[in-house]
C-alpha cells in the first residue's frame, strides 16, 4: 500500500520543463514524408534541442543544423550570404515553431561513427567559427541573410566533446576529434564573441557525456579561471534509473555555484534509458519501446522536478532507435509518448505544490493554478506486483487519466470521493488526476 | 475449387536470381553485415539509397566521392572513397555481385542539390570511369573487385508529376535529351576502358506510361521508346535494361505487363541480349481504406500479408523471365527496410518469402505449372523436385493439386501468420490442400515417378 498526501496550500515553485525532447516534428508531404505534427502539437514540449538532427531525412538529412552542413566550405567568406545554405533548416525549424515548441539551437555537428570522420573535426580557425556560428544566429533572430526573428534563446556550442581521451584511436573520438585543451579554447572563443554580440541570448553548452567526470569538472574550472560566460552547462546521461539518470545533478549545481556561476542553468538534454550500449543495447531499446519505458520516462521527468535541474530534454523525438515516442514506421504515438502530454498539464498549471509519497517506487509530482490541481504519479520499479495506492489532498471529482497496457492516458471510473481516492496499480502504470 | 496442374518432367527454364537486394542489412551503415542477410546468397545487390538520405553525405553517390566537381578527375585526392570502400568491401568477399549506380540518391525534399543533369557531362563520366578503376583496378588505393560488375547510369530519370513531388521530380532535373546523352556517353567511356564490366541503366519510375495529373496513367512511353533510339543511334551499349516495379494495389499482375512491355520494346529495338532487370521492387499492400495508406503498406510489408504478395511475385517474375530483381530494399530501420524486425533483427514473414525462394533456386530449374486467381505457383525440378504455392487473398483457399512427374509428397513448409515456414505434416493425400488466407508454402516429393496427373 502507497500514499500520496498532496497539500495544496504549501507552493514549492514553478513547475520547470522537464518534458522537453531532441529534435522536432515531421511534416507529411504528398510524397513518401507522412508526418506527426498533430501528435507533436498535442504534446506541448517547451523546447526542442536540434541535435542528430542531420540523421533524418524529413528534417533535411545531410542539409540541415549541422554549422559544417551551412556553411559547408569553411575557406569561404563567412560575411557572404551566398556562403551559407539555411534552406532545409529553415523548413525544419519553420515546423517545429509552429507546434508551439521553441528552439534549443545545438551549434557543432551530430555525432559520427564511422570510421573517417568530417564535421567533428576541430575547426581550421575557431575565430571564424565562431563568426560563422554569429551569422547563423543572426538569420534566425535578426533576419540577416533572408532570415527570420525567431526569438531563439538558447545556442548551446557543441556536443560530447569528452567522448573520447585525446591519445583514443581516432575511431572513438566520435563527437570532438580534437584534444582537451583544444575544446577549452574553441569554447572559450566561441561563447565570449557570441556572448558579446548577443547579450541577452544564452549561450553555453557543452554537452558533456557524464556530468561527474574529471572533464567535465577540468571544463568549469577553465571556464570560470578564463571568466567564459557559461548560461547554462548541459550533460548527458544513460541508464536504467530515474536516479541513475539523475545522479550528480545536486553535485553540478553546488560546482557550478562555487565557481561563480551561480546563474547558470543546469541542463539535463540527451537522456534515456540505456543499460549498456553494446550487449544488452537491443534489451535497451526493446523497454525504451514499451510501456515499462514509458514508466521509466515518466518516473525520471518526475524525479527530476525536484532537483536542481532547470531543463530536462528526451533523446530522442526524432524517427529513429532511441525514440520511444512515435513509431519509426508510421509515427504514430507509442506508450513513451503520453507522459510528455501528461506532463505538460502540470505545466500549464505552473505552480508546483507539496506531495509527499512514502513508497520510493512511485514518482510523483503535483501542481496547481488557483483552484485547480492535479497530480502526475508513475509507478516504476523492476518487479512485476500490483500496488494499491491512495492519494488524500484532491478535490472531489478529480478523475484518474491511466496509461497502462490497456490505456492511452484515458479516463477511468476512478474518481476521488469524500478527499480520497484509492486505486490498484499494475506496474509501470502512471497516472494522471485532474 | 482452384486447380493447379504440375508437371516435373516439363522443364522450362532455369532458375533466375530474383532474390537480390537493394543495399544489405547492418545494424549501421559502416558495420557488418546481419549474419542472417548473407545465408539468403542475394546474387547481386544495388547501391542506391544506401546510408539514405543523401548517402549521408559520404557514401556511394557520385558527389559523395567526388565532392568537388572542379577539382581534377585524375588526381586521387579528389575522390573521397573511404566509407563507400566499408560499404562495398565484404559485398565483395562475400561473393556478393554489386550494381553500382552512378549517380545520386533520391531528394524529396524541397531544395534540390544533386539531381541536376550534370553541367559537364564528359568530365562527369570520366570522374566515374575512375571509381569504375577504383574498385576495379586498384586505383587509388582500390581493389581488384571482378563482383563489381554492373554499373548502372543514374536512377529514375523518367521523373514524377509535380502533383506527387510538389517540390519537382525528386531524381533528375534535367530533359530528356540530356539524360539521353549522359548515358551513351559515359556508357561508351566506361565500355571501352573497362570492356568486362556490363553498362546500362535506367532504372524507370513507371515503364508503362507516365504521370499525368497525379496519376500513374499507362499510354505515353516516350521516354522508354526515345531512349532506346538514341542509344541504337549512338551505338552506345545497354548490356542491361534496369525498370522499378513496385506493385501497388494490382499487385503480381502488373508484373507480366510490364515485364512484357520491357521484353518486346527491347526485341523490337533489335536488343535482345540485354538483361531484363528489375531493379526495385516492393508489394505495396494496403488492405484497409485508409487515407494512411503508407503506413498500411509498411505494415503489411513485414507481415503474412506482404509475404505472401512477394512470394508469389519471385514466382511471377520467373515465370515471366526477369533476368534479375533486385527487391527494396535490405537496410534496417527504413521503412522499405522488411527483412528484419527491429530493434530485435529477428526474421520477419517477408524474409521467409526470400529464404524459400533461394531454396528453390538452389533446387534446379523451372518447371510446368499453372496459377489460378488469387493462388500462385512455382514448380522446380532438378536435386529436388518442390512445388511453391502462396494465396494471396485475404480468404482461405482449397486448391486441388494435379502433380505429375514429383513423386511422393515429403515435407511440407508453411508460412502464414501463425508459422515461419515451419515444416508441418504433410497435408491429406486425397483432399485438397487448403491454403490460409495469406499465406506460401513448398511441397518437396521423393522424385519417385508416380501415376499421371496423381492428385496430391
Amino acid at each position: 500500500m502507497a500514499t500520496i498526501t498532496v497539500d495544496s496550500k504549501t507552493e514549492i515553485g514553478r513547475i520547470k520543463p522537464m518534458h522537453c525532447v531532441n529534435n522536432g516534428p515531421v511534416k507529411a508531404r504528398t510524397d513518401q514524408v507522412r508526418g506527426n505534427m498533430e501528435l507533436y502539437t498535442a504534446a506541448k514540449i517547451p523546447y526542442m534541442r536540434n541535435h542528430d538532427a542531420s540523421f533524418y531525412p524529413g528534417y533535411g538529412g545531410e542539409h540541415t543544423v549541422d554549422v559544417h552542413l551551412i556553411f559547408s566550405d569553411f575557406s569561404r567568406d563567412e560575411n557572404d550570404p551566398a556562403s551559407y545554405d539555411f534552406h532545409l533548416t529553415d523548413e525544419y525549424l519553420a515546423n517545429t515553431l509552429s507546434t508551439g515548441t521553441k528552439i534549443f539551437y545545438r551549434l557543432g555537428s551530430k555525432i559520427e561513427h564511422e570510421t573517417k570522420k568530417y564535421g567533428t573535426l576541430p575547426p581550421p580557425d575557431f575565430h571564424k567559427w565562431a563568426r560563422i556560428c554569429e551569422h547563423i544566429i543572426r538569420h534566425y533572430n535578426e533576419g540577416w541573410n533572408d532570415g527570420h526573428h525567431w526569438d531563439i534563446d538558447y545556442w548551446e556550442i557543441w556536443n560530447e566533446p569528452d567522448g573520447a581521451e585525446d591519445d583514443a584511436d581516432p575511431y572513438w573520438k566520435k563527437c570532438w576529434g580534437g584534444t582537451q585543451a583544444q575544446f577549452f579554447e574553441l569554447f572559450r572563443i566561441a561563447a565570449t564573441h557570441l556572448k558579446a554580440c548577443f547579450p541577452t541570448l544564452k549561450i553555453g553548452g557543452p554537452a558533456v557525456c557524464g556530468n561527474d567526470r574529471p572533464w567535465a569538472d577540468a571544463f568549469l574550472r577553465y571556464c570560470a579561471s578564463h571568466d567564459v560566460p557559461l548560461d547554462f552547462f548541459s550533460w548527458h546521461a544513460y541508464c536504467p534509473t530515474p536516479e541513475g539518470i539523475l545522479h550528480g545533478a545536486d553535485e553540478v549545481r553546488k560546482k557550478l555555484d562555487s565557481l561563480g556561476y551561480d546563474q547558470t542553468e543546469s541542463i539535463c538534454n540527451e537522456w534515456n534509458y540505456i543499460l549498456n550500449w553494446d550487449t544488452r543495447f537491443i534489451e535497451s531499446i526493446e523497454t525504451i519501446l514499451s510501456l515499462k519505458g514509458a514508466a521509466f520516462t515518466a518516473a525520471t521527468i518526475l524525479a527530476a522536478q525536484d532537483l536542481p535541474i532547470d531543463m530536462l530534454m528526451y533523446y530522442d523525438a526524432r524517427p529513429c532507435v532511441l525514440n520511444g515516442m512515435f513509431d519509426y514506421y508510421t509515427l504514430r504515438a507509442l506508450k513513451g509518448y503520453y507522459p510528455f502530454v501528461m506532463f505538460s498539464e502540470l505545466y500549464r498549471l505552473g505552480t508546483q505544490i507539496a506531495l509527499d509519497c512514502d513508497d520510493p517506487s512511485i514518482y510523483a509530482v503535483a501542481a496547481k493554478h488557483g483552484a485547480d490541481t492535479a497530480v502526475m504519479a508513475a509507478y516504476f520499479q523492476e518487479a512485476d506486483e500490483e500496488k494499491t495506492l491512495t492519494v488524500t489532498g484532491l478535490p472531489d471529482g478529480k478523475r484518474v487519466y491511466l496509461l497502462d497496457e490497456t490505456h492511452d492516458f484515458e479516463a477511468t471510473d476512478s474518481v476521488v470521493r469524500n478527499g480520497r481516492l484509492t486505486l490498484s496499480l499494475k506496474p509501470y502504470s502512471v497516472l494522471l488526476i485532474q | 475449387m482452384t486447380e493447379i496442374r504440375v508437371d516435373f518432367r516439363q522443364k522450362i527454364k532455369a532458375m533466375k536470381p530474383l532474390h537480390g537486394f537493394n543495399n544489405c542489412a547492418r545494424q549501421v551503415d559502416y558495420g557488418e553485415i546481419l549474419p542472417d542477410f548473407l545465408r539468403l546468397r542475394p546474387p547481386v545487390v544495388r547501391l542506391h539509397d544506401t546510408a539514405y538520405p543523401y548517402g549521408a553525405g559520404h557514401y556511394v553517390d557520385v558527389h559523395n566521392i567526388f565532392p568537388d566537381f572542379s577539382a581534377d578527375p585524375d588526381d586521387p585526392a579528389a575522390y573521397d572513397f573511404a566509407l563507400t570502400d566499408l560499404y562495398v568491401k565484404p559485398l565483395c568477399e562475400n561473393g556478393i555481385d554489386v550494381m553500382y549506380r552512378l549517380g545520386t540518391t533520391i531528394e524529396h525534399a524541397p531544395k534540390k542539390y544533386h539531381i541536376f543533369a550534370p553541367a559537364d557531362p564528359e568530365k562527369w563520366a570520366a570522374v566515374c570511369e575512375h571509381i569504375v578503376r577504383h574498385y576495379r583496378a586498384g586505383w587509388a588505393d582500390g581493389f581488384s573487385f571482378s563482383n563489381m560488375k554492373y554499373w548502372e547510369i543514374w536512377n529514375e530519370p523518367d521523373g514524377l508529376d509535380p502533383q506527387i513531388e510538389p517540390y519537382g521530380p525528386p531524381n533528375w532535373i534535367g530533359t530528356a535529351q540530356a539524360y539521353y546523352r549522359l548515358y551513351a556517353h559515359t556508357a561508351k567511356y566506361l565500355k571501352q576502358r573497362h570492356p568486362e564490366i556490363l553498362v546500362g541503366g535506367y532504372s524507370s519510375c513507371y515503364i508503362l506510361g507516365r504521370n499525368e495529373g497525379g496519376k500513374w496513367t499507362q499510354g505515353d512511353t516516350r521516354f522508354f521508346t526515345d531512349f532506346l533510339s538514341f542509344v541504337k543511334e549512338t551505338g552506345a551499349p545497354l548490356d542491361f535494361f534496369t525498370w522499378h516495379g513496385y506493385l501497388g494495389n494490382q499487385g503480381t499482375k502488373k508484373i507480366d505487363r510490364e515485364f512484357g512491355f520491357v521484353d518486346r520494346t527491347l526485341n523490337d529495338y533489335g536488343f535482345f541480349d540485354t538483361l531484363r532487370v528489375d531493379a526495385e521492387w516492393n508489394c505495396c499492400v494496403c488492405d484497409v481504406d485508409t487515407p494512411n495508406f503508407r503506413d498500411q503498406f509498411y505494415i503489411n510489408m513485414r507481415n503474412e500479408k506482404g509475404a505472401s504478395h512477394i512470394a508469389a511475385a519471385l514466382y511471377e517474375m520467373q515465370r515471366c523471365g526477369v533476368d534479375l530483381a533486385l527487391f527494396y530494399d535490405a537496410q534496417l530501420w527504413k521503412e522499405y527496410g522488411p527483412l528484419f524486425h527491429v530493434p530485435e533483427l529477428t526474421k520477419t514473414k517477408t524474409y521467409r518469402a526470400f529464404e524459400q525462394f533461394l531454396r528453390l533456386f538452389e533446387a534446379g530449374g523451372e518447371c510446368f505449372s499453372t496459377q489460378d486467381g488469387d493462388v500462385y505457383a512455382l514448380a522446380v525440378g532438378g536435386t529436388e523436385n518442390i512445388l511453391a504455392l502462396a494465396n494471396t487473398s485475404a480468404a482461405e483457399q482449397k486448391v486441388q493439386l494435379r502433380v505429375s512427374g514429383g513423386g511422393l509428397p515429403v515435407r511440407f513448409r508453411l508460412c502464414d501468420g501463425r508459422h515461419d515456414l515451419s515444416e508441418l505434416p504433410l497435408p491429406e493425400l486425397a483432399a485438397p490442400l487448403v491454403l490460409p488466407p495469406y499465406s506460401f508454402c513448398d511441397i518437396t516429393f521423393d522424385r519417385q515417378p508416380q501415376a499421371e496427373g496423381a492428385r496430391l
